[in-house]
């Protein structure tokens, strides 16, 4: 008997395309028709929902996903821990702390303030050089922080860096590189880790 | 009346639970059958304070102390609300029980109180049933709880969900040598699956399987030392044992299972169920935790979060007070009357 198949929750956006190609190079293809937000691989190994992409890691942690992909930093910001299953080799970028080209130090020595939409992330960094911070937390657009006065910093995941570029911000300082990782509940993983080894397997070729 | 009167009715405060009516049957109801077998199997009940000193159980909490609530007494002492009742029980049993005492089985049901993040109120963590096995030395205790387990599985109808064993004494054996500090992140790791982390003991680590695979890991693994045979061996045994007894399919050797608690020193394990994100029951062995409560005796036991299964356990065709029917009859005597004989057919009767 075909086991059921494997659970799987994938990020809306950015990485979307580069993991269905991806898959389907390995003979796992799949595609949502319309808008719907299921779908089932050609193989029936994979059963895919279809989310955003800060809502992922609460998907798999609940087991309503037993798998999941995305990048380091949606994981950290939510605080929970999973099984690593495999780096993918793509959708790679960086956490950067970034200011105005022509920023001048103006706070107290060892204090940061610093806009982001990371705030754990932030804070743990900061807090682990022993630099106390202050984090005004942000849900997007994080450039316009300097550039409107709101903070003096931000920190923020940098690709090309063409955006800050065009705000008149520039990289101080790479904080972390950020990968891409298929993932999996603990628990799901320790009921179905032979079929998930042979799904490893077959991405990793 | 304060403005905030509404928004304090509706919401709980983080940490508790409140079941009423067919919620709390159904739990009155699975307790109860649980405890039942809990008896027959000589299980004598015991009933943990609600608080107790904080500094007694500040040295076990590691990093759930953040987790617990803390209050201060009349007197100025520092209290904490039973979060975890492994601990709550072996300080009752500690101060109880005397040196040299015949092993005693304990079992318990109770709420639990420890702050759980909005997201975490999911994962039901509120309420304990659970067995211990106190002065247990050898592997016919170990085996004892893990065959009560299996049959509490049985009994709530849950034929998927399957146990794990590991071992703390083995992951001991190899990384004991190190400070805490350092065995603290190893231990996280080798539960996580992270073997870049762990290093050559990886292939140890990483194996899931049977008896037989386990035992042939003494040979297949290199450098392995003669402590971390012996508590491989001793694992692989206790698996062959329930293989022996036809419990194969619910029992997994899985050396990434290393105990939850720092309290563990030998055989643990975790039970995990289709369709539930974290484990359902854990337990295993702890030596020394009695003797931090003025008792050295052996122990090992388990606690299983009822209310994270309560809703996967077909009660059968059991009837339950909501469906409950009026007595017929005109007076009240007469209703008295026909609700005695239609509750001693043992239908549910209001008068």
């Amino acid at each position: 008997m075909k086991p059921d198949p494997l659970t799987l929750a994938l990020p809306k956006g950015r990485l979307f395309d580069q993991v269905q190609e991806h898959f389907g190079a390995r003979g796992l293809r799949f595609d949502f028709g319309g808008r719907k937000l299921t779908a089932l691989d050609e193989t029936g190994t994979l059963q895919i929902i279809l989310v955003k992409n800060a809502d992922l890691p609460t998907y798999v942690h609940h087991g309503i996903a037993g798998l999941g992909v995305c990048g380091d930093d949606v994981v950290y910001e939510s605080g929970h821990e999973f099984t690593h299953l495999l780096p993918l080799a793509f959708g790679g970028t960086k956490m950067a702390l970034a200011a105005r080209r022509d920023h001048v130090r103006s706070e107290p020595p060892g204090h940061l303030t610093i806009a982001t939409k990371f705030t754990r992330f932030t804070r743990d960094y900061f807090h682990g050089l022993g630099i106390p911070v202050k984090i005004i937390r942000l849900d997007g657009s994080v450039e316009l922080a300097p550039v409107l006065g709101l903070a003096p910093y931000i920190v923020d995941l940098v690709e090309t860096g063409s955006t800050l570029q065009a705000n008149g911000l520039e990289v101080l300082e790479t904080l972390k590189v950020i990968g891409v990782n298929l993932f999996a509940n603990t628990a799901y993983f320790k009921l179905r880790y032979q079929d998930i080894g042979r799904l490893v397997d077959t991405l990793r070729s | 009346m304060s403005p905030n009167h509404n928004e304090k009715l509706y919401k709980l405060p983080q940490g508790t639970e409140r079941l009423v009516l067919d919620e709390a049957f159904r739990r009155q109801v699975l307790t109860h059958r649980v405890q039942n077998l809990f008896t027959s199997w000589g299980y004598q009940p015991v009933q943990t304070p609600v608080f107790d000193f904080y500094e007694l159980y500040a040295p076990f909490l590691g990093a759930k102390a953040d987790s617990v609530y803390r209050l201060v007494d009349r007197e100025g002492d520092l209290l904490v609300l039973r979060s975890d009742i492994t601990l709550f029980l072996a300080r009752s049993m500690g101060v109880v029980l005397t040196e040299g005492h015949e092993p005693l089985r304990v079992c318990y049901a109770d709420t639990i109180l420890r702050h759980q993040d909005l997201e975490d109120i999911a994962a039901n963590e509120f309420y304990q049933i659970g067995a211990e096995f106190i002065g247990s030395k050898g592997p016919e205790g170990d085996l004892e709880l893990l065959l009560l387990l299996d049959e509490i599985l049985n009994l709530l109808g849950l034929p998927e969900a399957r146990i794990h064993i590991g071992s703390r004494a083995l992951f001991n054996a190899a990384f004991g040598a190190l400070s805490p500090a350092e065995q603290r992140p190893l231990l996280e790791a080798v539960s996580l699956r992270r073997w870049d982390t762990v290093g050559p003991l990886s292939p140890l680590f990483a194996y899931q399987g049977d008896a037989a695979g386990a035992a042939a890991l003494a040979s297949s693994v290199p450098h392995l030392t003669p402590a971390i045979k012996q508590e491989l061996a001793a694992l692989a045994d206790r698996a062959a044992s329930l293989e022996a007894l036809g419990l194969g399919d619910r029992f997994r050797v899985d050396l990434s299972e290393v105990g939850r608690h720092d309290y563990y020193t030998g055989m643990v394990f975790q039970v995990y169920q289709p369709g539930l994100g974290d484990a359902l029951a854990t337990g295993g062995r702890y030596d020394q935790l009695f003797s931090r409560f003025g008792l050295d005796s052996p122990s090992v036991g388990f606690s299983l979060h009822l209310g994270k299964v309560e809703h996967l356990v077909d009660l059968g065709a059991l009837a339950a007070p909501s469906g409950a029917r009026p007595a017929p009859g005109d007076t009240l005597a007469d209703r008295v009357k026909n609700a005695r004989l239609l509750r001693a057919e043992g239908r549910i009767v209001t008068l």
